[in-house]
């Protein structure tokens, strides 16, 4: 049970890790692009679309290390007053509903990568089929419900209103 | 009398021509026609990005949508040969080409499955608005950074000599009074509507049509199977072709009403000369080649599909010369 | 139900979960999805959420937000913010309420830096609300001044929250952070007024400090021009049109990432930290917009902009009147609603009724965002106090709440100027088109 907490939360980092690549990538083709269009007159072939496949995928890398380090924007005025118990107990819904529904939208975000294959439809100048993409997202999905569910098994291990970092908090 | 109210998905705010000119004229004569049994509501805002209408329009999410075919790349290739440049050379004969070519493939190629296809049509002509600088030829266009707002045209300005910036239409403005972009592509009527006309100082005319969106008009397939033989009867009554003639009107008022704010602020019109355009077809005839593969590759007949548009185009042109003895 | 109804129960609804500590994301993920399912239809509800996580997130527009995050991740690694203050501190820190004065000034300048709200508040958190503890300022006034002085963040270009109006719109991005230049000088300047008075009312919430000689002065003025010459360039290169508003973030990361790295602030795993950290406030972030989306999708299904239209343009209303109208349901919506999702949801409602009645789209641009601002500060809800409190642990959001007042009468009092004299938000871009 345990090894299997540390190989998710693992995967979890090596996901954001990827997610930072991917944002240090971004933020290299806008600069390049600048740089080719001012200096050389010629625009950076597709890097536009770079940047949009790009920004579907900084999100879903990097969800599940956000949901674990419980990092999700939320108030917690009302609750910080809550009895540590009944903080428990309402921390335990949310991540429940939360890994419930992260799951159903993976389900759903397969399905539409499926008919998106199906009709061929592909990104504008690279002609990266658009289902791959939303499967990809699809499968980044089950672990940000996983990471959820993680939490959930943690509900009364840990009190929620400690936080270990503030991403959430920015 | 029962009335029935059917949700119209749009993108657009409500005063632009697509929705004032071709959509509220077209609900309100089938509103006429069916005595109002069958009415119509116009979404005031979007449930998703333009690339998202068809999809949203497969889940009923509204029971009538409408968005641009070259969004969805790869989807639609059989409707989106008047998207090849010099295709449509004016509203009216790219709207009725686009649908009779839809009327005579569109079921066979499936491509729109799930939707009920009851209009297709075009834009008018784009030209290409400078800033500062003039083109007068096509060797006017190198070294220009031109605006385009996909790849299509971004490919064909590149062919053409100039370098194509990528840019959403919510930068286009900054983008040109900056100078991030010389020019930018678009009709008269876009150039107004998106606030570029106090940037514009010259404007360069391609006849023949350098490139064209084609948009669908469509019905969710059960929205549709559920109306009445009589409804049905009245929406097809003013779809189709009605829907290309409300286009070719829509659009032409649109760019006389960009015009003349362009012409009040005393920008210069020039047309580029007959050699260069033959030039521009010449230039641009790989992206013709490409899209003939891509039919090929889907098990189209390419040719007879481009062939069968070019003819309607040349029945339904809009500039022929009448009362003339040949 | 009517649609009345309906939205009291959605509204209410996401406001309880809220409060019982669910994320803010997934309250509004659950109601929108599940209202879409029960008055729509399932299909409908099925479809949408398996397309929309995919167009909301794969947007080039969007690729602002990690780039402006990124670029205020790596100027505090460089600790330009600590300088940014010492500076502020140098000029203002001997006069009455002078640290929360150099407080804002310094908000002010990290916000040229910053298109966020929070994360200016976190940022100078950090650096000010020590130094103000150390000479006596009360908590709560300390607190609140950075809370009110990190709002700037998204009024003075760039701006996420602008960025968010211009794609929602269609107004034009650089127009809108040009726009907001002038309203962020007159908001400082209100913020100054508001210490100013408070420390005269009550001079033990804000001693004053030692004043620094001008040699000091001089020392602090020199270290603060990377973060001179980052803004120059930054505006700079948007003026002259070298980028676009979206490129400004990639560049202006990339030349943040340059100064770091030369002032040797960035080992190899600060870079990392830095982008993890940003990556993780991005997708915090988006969750928050797929939520507002899916939420925003079942008001618009239900029919409620055209209801809410209807009711405000059948009071007959002047415009004066009609904009004071939508400031009164922006305050109240403000106290209980997340900002990013507040703006999400009412921008496509009220656009449509404001500029029908002629104000221009540039204008009411800057209007949503100083009203978000707002909302950022007043009690019950406002994120800027949290994001504090969970930087500063041992402070007291009861403090907070009393010591917010000043800074909430002054935006009352910005937002009333701007409509009675619209050419402070006007005039700038008028002249740059
Ligand atoms: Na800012
Ligand atoms: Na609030």
């Amino acid at each position: 049970m345990t090894s299997a907490i540390s190989i998710l939360d693992r995967i979890s980092l090596l996901l954001a890790w990827l997610s930072g690549l991917i944002a240090f990538f971004v933020m290299a083709v806008t600069f390049t692009g600048v740089v080719m269009r001012y200096g050389l007159r010629k625009p950076l072939m597709g890097g536009f679309e770079m940047i949009e496949i790009g920004m579907g995928l900084i999100v879903f890398t990097a969800l599940p290390l956000m949901i674990r380090h419980r990092g999700n924007i939320s108030v917690t005025i009302l609750t910080d007053r809550f009895p540590v118990k009944l903080r428990q107990i309402t921390g335990l819904v949310s991540d429940l509903v939360g890994g419930t529904l992260m799951g159903f939208i993976a389900w759903r975000v397969w399905l539409q990568g499926e008919r998106l294959l199906t009709y061929n439809e592909v990104t504008m100048e690279l002609r990266v089929p658009k289902g791959l993409i939303a499967q990809s997202m699809a499968v980044l999905l089950v672990f940000a419900a996983l990471a959820f569910f993680l939490c959930a098994l943690e509900a009364f291990r840990r009190d929620p209103a400690d936080k270990t970092t503030a991403a959430g908090d920015i | 009398q029962e009335v029935k109210t059917l949700r119209v998905g749009s993108w657009l705010p409500p005063h632009h021509l697509i929705v004032s000119g071709i959509l509220e004229p077209w609900a309100a004569a089938i509103e006429n026609e069916t005595g109002g049994s069958l009415k119509f509501e116009i979404m005031t805002s979007s449930l998703g990005p333009p690339p998202a209408q068809f999809d949203l329009l497969l889940d009923q999410a509204f029971d009538v949508g409408y968005g641009v075919s070259g969004h969805n790349a790869g989807r639609f290739t059989m409707t989106q040969v008047m998207d090849l440049p010099f295709m449509s050379p004016d509203p009216w004969a790219g709207s009725a080409a686009s649908w009779l070519t839809y009327q005579k493939f569109g079921a066979e190629y499936g491509e729109h499955d799930g939707a009920h296809v009851v209009g297709l049509f075009t834009h008018s002509n784009p030209n290409i608005n400078m800033a500062k600088g003039r083109i007068e030829t096509l060797a006017d266009l190198e070294g220009k950074t031109i605006r385009v707002g996909g790849n299509v045209t971004g490919r064909m300005m590149s062919e053409l000599g100039a370098s194509p910036v990528q840019l959403p239409p919510t930068e286009a403005q900054t983008a040109m009074s900056r100078g991030v972009a010389d020019g930018i592509t678009f009709p008269s009527e876009s150039i107004d509507f998106f606030g570029i006309t106090p940037v514009i100082s010259s404007i360069t005319r391609i006849p023949g049509g350098l490139y064209t969106d084609t948009f669908w008009v469509a019905f969710n397939q059960d929205s549709w199977d559920a109306l009445s033989d009589g409804e049905r009867a009245a929406v097809e009554k003013h779809s189709g072709m009605a829907i290309a003639m409300l286009s070719g009107f829509a659009w032409t008022n649109g760019d006389t009403y960009g015009e003349e704010k362009l012409n009040a602020q005393g920008v210069e019109f020039i047309t580029l000369p007959e050699a260069d355009v033959a030039a521009a077809r010449e230039k641009l005839k790989p992206l013709e080649t490409d899209w003939l593969a891509q039919a090929s590759e889907r098990g189209y007949d390419g040719d007879a599909i481009l062939q069968y548009a070019r003819d309607m185009v040349e029945n339904y042109r809009s500039d022929k010369s009448v009362n003339v003895v040949k | 139900m009517g649609v009345w109804e309906i939205s009291a129960i959605a509204f209410g609804g996401v406001f309880v979960m809220m409060m019982g500590g669910m994320p803010i994301a997934i309250a509004m993920l659950l109601v929108g999805l599940s209202g879409i399912w029960i008055n729509i239809s399932e299909r409908t509800a099925m479809g949408m959420i398996g397309q929309l996580p995919i167009n909301a997130t794969m947007s080039y527009e969007l690729s602002v937000l990690p780039m402006f995050i990124l670029m205020g991740v790596f100027v505090t690694r460089a600790r330009m913010s600590e300088d940014l203050y010492r500076l502020c501190h140098g000029f203002v820190g001997h006069m009455r309420g002078g640290l929360a004065a150099a407080t804002i000034l310094a908000c002010g300048g990290f916000s040229a830096l910053s298109g966020s709200s929070l994360a200016t508040a976190a940022t100078m958190a950090k650096v000010a609300v020590p130094e103000m503890r150390r000479y006596g300022y009360t908590d709560g006034f300390a607190a609140s001044a950075v809370a009110a002085g990190g709002t700037l963040g998204i009024l003075i270009p760039p701006s996420v929250i602008l960025v968010l109006y211009g794609i929602a719109t269609g107004t034009d991005i650089g127009s809108l952070f040009i726009a907001g230049i002038l309203p962020g000088g007159l908001a400082i300047l209100l913020y100054l007024v508001a210490i100013r008075i408070t420390a005269q009312i009550d001079p033990s919430c804000a001693p004053a400090a030692p004043r620094a000689d001008w040699h000091e002065r001089a020392r602090y003025l020199r270290s603060v021009g990377p973060i001179l010459l980052l803004f120059i360039g930054i505006i700079g290169g948007l003026y002259k049109g070298v980028f676009t508003p979206t490129e400004a973030g990639g560049v202006g990361a990339t030349g943040a990432l340059a100064f770091a790295l030369w002032r040797r602030a960035l080992s190899w795993e600060g870079l990392v930290g830095s982008l993890v950290e940003t990556v993780l406030t991005t997708a915090s972030l988006f969750l928050v917009l797929i939520g507002a989306l899916v939420f925003s999708n079942f008001m618009n299904l239900i029919g409620l902009p055209s209801a809410l239209s209807e009711l405000i343009l059948a009071q007959g209303l002047g415009s004066t009147a009609v904009i004071l109208m939508i400031l009164v349901i922006y305050l109240f919506l403000g106290m209980f609603m997340e900002s990013l999702s507040m703006i999400l949801l009412t921008v496509p409602i009220f656009f449509p009724i404001v500029t029908q009645l002629g104000f221009d789209p540039v204008w009411f641009g800057i209007f949503a965002v100083m009203v978000t601002e707002l909302s950022l500060i007043t009690p019950p809800v406002g994120l800027n106090l949290f994001v504090i409190k969970s930087v500063i642990k041992d402070l007291s959001v009861g403090d907070m709440y009393r010591g917010i007042l000043p800074f909430v009468l002054a935006d009352i009092v910005r937002i009333v100027i701007i409509i009675a004299f619209p050419w402070i938000v006007m005039v700038l871009p008028l002249m740059a088109r």
